[in-house]
Parts: structure tokens; sequence; C-alpha cells
């Protein structure tokens, strides 16, 4: 019985998951921190990114793939990330992206106020406030 | 695989209009639909499903490169364009040396040392203008330089005529400060006062010209403004020079004024020319 019970909770987290969609305003300003934290992580390149993102918030995050790389560029054109193309041995050429000195600030600047978001809602959504 | 390499060209020949010559960015998306495709087929999936797929993660083209439009390429500056612009700024201290004793001089002299010695040098920048694109007309036969080196010969090029219009604005400015019975009426339409006239307008529509176009992709035809500039410069300075009782100089001869216009006519005309048509023809 338990484990019957177990199944259904586990079927209607899955059905919510599957009809959660994050809005466009809200994917549109968590791409910035999300490519930074990736990118603190180490050089990375588009395709792998995107797949980091889907990995780690098990497919709710869905970008359209073409959609991160312009944001990609601004990034570079800010001079917060910097670039550079790497052959592989198949010949074919990828574009590693990798965090520099601004990237790192504004990505500190972002950590901060993400929290203060999270810790208010957190404190909103607790069962202490009523 | 050599069936995505030619789907991907397919691909690529299709989208192009919407991504205006950003070679670097359809390089990225090009390699990113390789990534997935790979992926796709790897785990099982048919390659013209793992094709739809990847094509429909990516998103719409047009959307894409809508997107694209409003970032600009990043700045990468291109080596032999620094030489060219250093060399340049040598030269024009050379030019502008002789005038120093009367900078000190005090009195009119003085005023008329500032406007010899800007305006020479207003003159020297629209130069150094058709310069850079002539450096870069030459370039473009043998390589297709980078969006980011591009980018950068935009904004050195709309510096220079920039300080072009600033520098013989201000010297032209000195000149009618200078006392009328030192140095004549302030324009009697001598050669050379038509001329930096000319040369002064040009600059101002080079500058708004290269303002104006800034986020269009036809650099080469945006060089013709540099070359027309130069031209102007060469009959408004070398021409009124040449014209006037004073011609000296191997540069203020007739023979030579029209060489020199004839040739950057000939580079202009390479505005047209297909880019690294050279490399092609030698390989």
């Amino acid at each position: 019985m338990i484990s019957l019970i177990h199944c259904i909770a586990m079927y209607r987290c899955a059905m919510y998951h599957a009809a959660m969609k994050l809005t466009k305003d809200l994917m549109a300003a968590s791409a910035v921190p999300l490519l930074l934290s990736i990118l603190e992580g180490g050089e990375n390149y588009g395709y792998a990114i995107i797949q980091k993102v889907r990995e780690l918030s098990s497919g709710e995050i869905e970008w359209t793939d073409g959609m991160l790389y312009p944001v990609l560029h601004r990034l570079e054109a800010q001079g917060c990330v910097k670039s550079r193309w790497v052959e592989a041995e198949s010949g074919r050429k990828r574009k590693y992206y990798s965090l520099n000195r601004k990237g790192a600030q504004l990505l500190a600047e972002q950590k901060q106020q993400w929290s203060v978001v999270q810790s208010t809602l957190l404190q909103l959504w607790g069962p202490n406030y009523a | 695989m050599p069936e995505i390499d030619h789907l991907l060209e397919d691909w690529r020949r299709s989208v192009e209009p919407h991504f205006q010559g950003r070679e670097d960015v359809l390089d990225e998306l090009e390699s990113h639909l390789y990534d997935t495709i790979e992926s796709q087929v790897s785990q099982g999936k048919p390659l013209n499903e793992a094709i739809e797929f990847a094509m429909a993660r990516l998103g719409q083209p047009s959307e894409i490169g809508a997107e694209f439009s409003k970032v600009p390429p990043c700045v990468s500056a291109w080596m032999p364009l620094r030489i060219i612009q250093i060399c340049c700024m040598v030269l024009g201290l050379f030019v502008i040396a002789p005038l120093t004793p009367k900078l000190w001089a005090g009195g009119v002299a003085s005023l008329l040392a500032v406007h010899m010695g800007l305006v020479t040098l207003g003159y020297l920048s629209m130069l150094v203008g058709g310069v850079v694109g002539t450096s870069f007309l030459l370039a473009r036969l043998f390589r297709d330089l980078s969006p980011g080196q591009k980018e950068y010969i935009k904004r050195v090029a709309l510096f220079w005529s920039a300080l072009s219009v600033v520098l013989v604005g201000v010297g032209i400015a000195f000149g009618a400060a200078c006392p009328y019975e030192k140095s004549g009426p302030f324009f009697g339409f001598a050669a050379h006062e038509v001329g930096g006239i000319g040369i002064l307008l040009w600059s101002l529509v080079t500058a708004c010209g290269y303002w104006r176009f800034r986020r269009s992709p036809q650099l080469p035809q945006m060089m013709l403004f540099g070359l027309v500039g130069n031209i102007v410069v060469i009959l408004g300075w070398l021409g009124a020079v040449a014209s006037g009782p004073h011609a000296v100089g191997v540069l203020s001869s007739f023979p030579v004024i029209l060489l020199l216009i004839g040739s950057h006519l000939g580079i202009g005309c390479l505005a047209f020319a297909p880019t690294g048509c050279l490399r092609s023809r030698a390989t």
C-alpha cells in the first residue's frame, strides 16, 4: 500500500514537472547567471553548456538552443567572457568560452542578487509567514 | 559524416541572409547542429529524424539572426592597421615639425602656425582614413577578415574621419582669428581656401557616413568614403599648392596628382571584387 501511494506521488510529481514551464521572462533573466556559473567551472562550448543546464534542471529549463549564442556573444562583447576556437581530432572546430575577471565580478554580483530574491521568497513561502 | 556535412552546407546557404555576413556565428551554429545530430544518431535515432530534431531545437534562423543583429561583433585589432596608424602618426609629426619655431614666436605668427598645423594634421587624418580603406580593400583580395577585425576597421575609419573634422574645423577657426592685415581676408576664394572647405565638408560627410552605416555589412563600399576623401585631399591640398605660385616638390606637380587620383580610382574598383579572389586563383 505504502509503495502504491509512493508510486502515485511520484507519478503526480512527474506530471507536475512535465507540465511546469518556466516563463520566458524568468528564462531570460536566469540565462546570464546560469551561463556564468557554468563557465566558472571551466572552459566550455555552447552545446555542452545547454546539455549541462538541461541535466542540472532535470529538463525543466529548456532553452531554444540558438538563443544561447546571442547571450554568449553579448557577454563576450561586454568583456565578461572570452572565446577561442579549438580544433578537435576529427578536424571539426568548436568555440570554447571561458570566464574572465569582469565576468567573475558580474557573477559575484548576480549571486548576491539572486540570493536576496531566493531568501526573500523562501521567507514568504515558509511556514512562519502568515 | 559526409551526409551531415552536405546537409549543413545547404542549411548554411539557406540561413545566410539572416546573419548579415556573420560567418563566425554561422560556424558556431553549424558546429552546434553537428553536435546535436551526432548525439541523436549515437542514441539510435535515424539520421533524418536527428537532423529534424536538431533544426527544431536550434530555433528559427530569422529569430536568432534578429537577436544577433543587436549584438555587435567583438572588436579585435588588425595588426597591419595598427602599424600603419603608428607610421602615419610619426609621419604627421615630421610634417608639422617645421612649424614649431613659429609656434613659439608669439602673436600672429603663432596663430598662423596653429592654423597651419591643425589644418595639416586634419588633412593627414583624412588621408589615414583613406589608407585604412586601401589596406582593407587590398587585404580582402587575399582573405576575408574576421567580423571583429572588420568592426575594428570601421571604428578606426570613423575615428580618423571625425578627428579630421575637428582638426580642420578648429584649424579654419584659428585662421579666421588671424588679423586681416597680416593674413588677408578670411575667405578670399583662393585655391587652398576652397580646397580646405571642400576637405572639411567631405570629412564631415565621411564621418556621418561611417556613423550612419556602422551596422552595415557592406564594409568594402563603406571604405569608398575614405578613398574619395583621399582624392578630395589630393585635389584640395596638393592641387591647390600645384595651382599656386609656390608649387614645390614632386607631390605638387599635376602628373603626380593625376597618377595619385588614378590609383585611388583603381583601388576603389577593388571594392566590387569578390572577397578572396586572388587567393582562389592561387590555389
